[in-house]
């Protein structure tokens, strides 16, 4: 079953007396365990698009299916509970806690459920998750700390505490150099084959979609083709 | 919860300068109230303090007798009623003092000056004796029959010198002038303030020239253990009074809301029984007409004068808060738009709505309560620091003095009511950003690049 699915997802945003219509009718399926690359040109509606998956955006018209229940009928609190239950975020710039270090950091989102889990439990996933983004050393140093590729690791690791079906970043490598952006993608495919996790990643970089196992290219708000890899083309639309 | 707590806490100290300064005002503020309201509690106990040695005690019962002629008397005749009134209160009394006092011409000389004097037996009321201050003379000759203590100032009118013999003119209790005459032995401060200070004599010879028996007495002053008990005991002996003999009513300023004239009339009565002022007859009556005083009565006026000074403190210490919300609520708003991004993250992340606001809404708490801690501190050191000052005065200065010291007490209910005061304000300060904040569209917040 898709754990994601989009049916003539339009977006529409105001700006002065106009509108600008970002996302104009797109479908998509994802499913679990995807390694889906989002690709476009800047303008394209790569961020519309996340943040409607994100649950942080409902869409004009159309429905965004997560797990099955549509984003559109749900309460400011419930979406909040979908994304901290479901979802897990990884931002451009990273976006840390400035006030909270590394393990404080990676640890947040767990503190804001409901938290009856077993205390020494929690605490190895966190030293899991932290030793498998390499950043074992650097567990009490604060964000301005780290270099840039560093905090991506601690995005990561934090985007995944909650044990998330679905991963989102929104061009998590564009702040960063292409080795070290590369370098981010492939640990994000690690804890992808690792944990089963989903990862949907947007770029407008060939080298890292590359990485990817599942491709949508979007251009001027629509979907032009949808690439599975490992199955060669699934579909490929052309508007 | 508690995560929102320590991301609050933290964010208190992001822009150190910022909290600092706002924490500083509101320092200050609680500072200041602090301080004035436990100078003025202080002032207040040692006014008190030092009054209740001026004028002998705590509560006065006093007693007046209409004669045949129509003439009022000043004299307790019926010892058994008062007594009994005192009996009833006697596990809060500390000691009973028996005086008489009259209004007097003293002469000297040429010059002459109307004065108040108090007859005292000082073998029960050494107590006196420690809390004069002199400034010429000694008390050593105290229990001399004709001995006088004269207050400063109608000694320098007459322009009389220790040891030397004063006549005094004055009227006996029937109404006959008599003539009496006094050595002054000592001369004492004026330690009121208010004028009227008592010249300070034997009661055996005073009531020798009021026309009164050796022991009798015009006067039952009470002085309390605790002065606290001082408007409960009064009330006791009041009923007990009242229950067997004529009383006036009781002058009591905070309880009457709707003061009709009669009472009104009736305390000044009161008032007059107890310094001798004019009197005047209302109506006639039979036997000894009581009159119950307080200190807290002749206080009264001294005492809604501190309460306005209080009142005002409040009033620019509500001011001052009002002008710190402002702050408080300008900081918040920049803080808002510096950590929109921040906000649209945790949003993302799972945080609700309530948790932001709460975080911000934290923040301003802590601030207001680090700033009303030091605040607190700062007021006790600089309380401290002035309770240690010496004052050598002999003015009237030295009746706001603890043995010339000034004294702070720190009322808890004052330092309660200002505290919620500023907590309260400051988290309404903090609430209008804290709800836009918390109301931030997730989508938006992340894209804002500020
Ligand atoms: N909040 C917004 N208000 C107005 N226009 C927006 C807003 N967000 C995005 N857009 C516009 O929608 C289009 C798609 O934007 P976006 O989804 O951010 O594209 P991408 O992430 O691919 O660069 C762009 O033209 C952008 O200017
Ligand atoms: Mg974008």
């Amino acid at each position: 079953m898709a754990i994601v699915v989009l049916q003539d997802v339009h977006k529409t945003y105001p700006l002065g007396k106009t509108e600008v219509h970002a996302v104009k009718g797109v479908s998509f399926e994802i499913e679990e365990g995807d390694f889906l690359s989002i690709v476009g040109p800047s303008g394209s509606g790569k961020s519309t698009i996340l943040n409607l998956i994100g649950c942080i955006d409902t869409p004009t018209s159309g429905t965004v299916l997560i797990n099955g229940q549509d984003t559109k009928k749900l309460t400011d609190r419930q979406l909040t509970r979908l994304r901290h239950e479901v979802l897990g975020f990884v931002f451009q710039s990273f976006n840390l806690i400035p006030v909270l270090n590394v393990y404080e950091n990676v640890e947040f989102p767990l503190l804001l459920g409901d938290a009856a889990a077993d205390k020494s439990e929690r605490r190895e996933w966190i030293e899991y998750l932290i030793e498998s983004v390499g950043l074992a050393e650097w567990r009490n140093h604060r964000p301005n700390e780290l270099s840039g590729g560093q905090r991506q690791r601690v995005a990561i690791a934090r985007a995944l505490v909650t044990k998330p079906q679905v991963v989102l970043a929104d061009e998590p490598t564009a702040n960063l150099d292409s080795k070290t952006g590369e370098v981010i993608i492939e640990l994000m495919k690690k804890m992808n084959k690792e944990l089963r996790t989903t990862f949907v990643f947007s770029t407008h970089d060939h080298d890292i979609m590359a990485i990817a196992d599942h491709i949508i290219r979007l251009q001027d708000g629509r979907v032009i083709e949808n690439i599975r890899r490992s199955e060669s083309a699934v579909s490929t639309e052309t508007s | 919860m508690m995560t929102t707590v320590r991301i609050a806490f933290r964010n208190t100290r992001r822009q150190k300068k910022r909290s600092f300064l706002l924490g500083g005002a509101i320092a200050f503020g609680v500072m200041m109230i602090t301080l004035l309201n436990a100078f003025t509690a202080g002032l207040i106990d040692n006014v008190k303090l030092n009054f209740s040695y001026i004028i002998g005690g705590h509560i006065f019962i006093t007693g007046s007798e209409l004669t045949d002629t129509g003439r009022v008397i000043n004299s307790i005749g019926d010892d058994d009623i008062a007594q009994t009134a005192l009996d009833e209160i006697l596990p809060y009394v500390q000691q009973v003092n028996r005086r008489s006092s009259s209004m007097g011409l003293l002469i000297f000389g040429a010059k002459d000056a109307v004065q108040r004097l108090d007859g005292i037996n000082w073998e029960a009321e050494p107590d006196l004796i420690k809390n004069l201050s002199v400034t010429e003379g000694s008390l050593d000759e105290v229990t001399d029959r004709q001995a006088m203590i004269l207050p400063q100032a109608t000694a320098n009118k007459l322009g009389v010198a220790v040891g030397e013999t004063v006549l005094v003119k004055l009227s006996t209790v029937t109404g006959q002038q008599n003539l009496g005459e006094f050595r002054v032995i000592a001369i004492s401060q004026d330690q009121s303030g208010f004028g009227i200070d008592s010249a300070f004599v034997s009661l055996s010879y005073l009531n020798e020239l009021l026309d009164l028996e050796e022991d009798a007495y015009q006067m039952l002053h009470v002085f309390l253990k605790d002065m606290a008990d001082m408007d409960m005991a009064a009330d006791i002996v009041y009923e007990s009074i009242a229950a067997r003999a004529e009383v006036e009513p009781r002058y009591s300023m905070g309880l009457n809301m709707d003061r009709d004239e009669d009472l009104e009339e009736a305390q000044m009565e009161a008032l007059n029984q107890l310094f001798g002022g004019e009197r005047q007859v209302v109506e006639p009556w039979e036997g000894t007409k009581f009159a119950v005083t307080t200190l807290n009565d002749v206080m009264a006026p001294v005492m809604s004068l501190i309460g306005v000074l209080n009142t005002i403190g409040l009033v620019v210490f509500i001011i001052l808060l009002l002008i710190t919300m402002v702050g408080i609520m300008n900081t918040f708003r920049m803080v808002l738009i510096e950590r929109t991004q921040e906000i649209g993250t945790m949003r993302a992340i799972g945080m609700q709505q309530s948790a932001v606001r709460n975080i911000f809404m934290l923040e301003a708490l802590f601030i207001g309560l680090g700033g009303a801690c030091a605040g607190f501190i700062m007021a006790n050191i600089v309380m401290l620091a002035l309770s240690l000052i010496h004052f050598n005065t002999d003015s009237a200065l030295k009746f706001f003095l603890y043995q010339n010291r000034l004294t702070f007490r720190l009322v808890p209910g004052s330092v309660a009511l200002n505290l919620t005061l500023l907590l309260v304000m400051t988290v309404l300060a903090a609430y209008a950003p804290a709800r836009a904040a918390a109301r931030l569209r997730p989508a938006d917040a992340l894209r804002a690049t500020y």
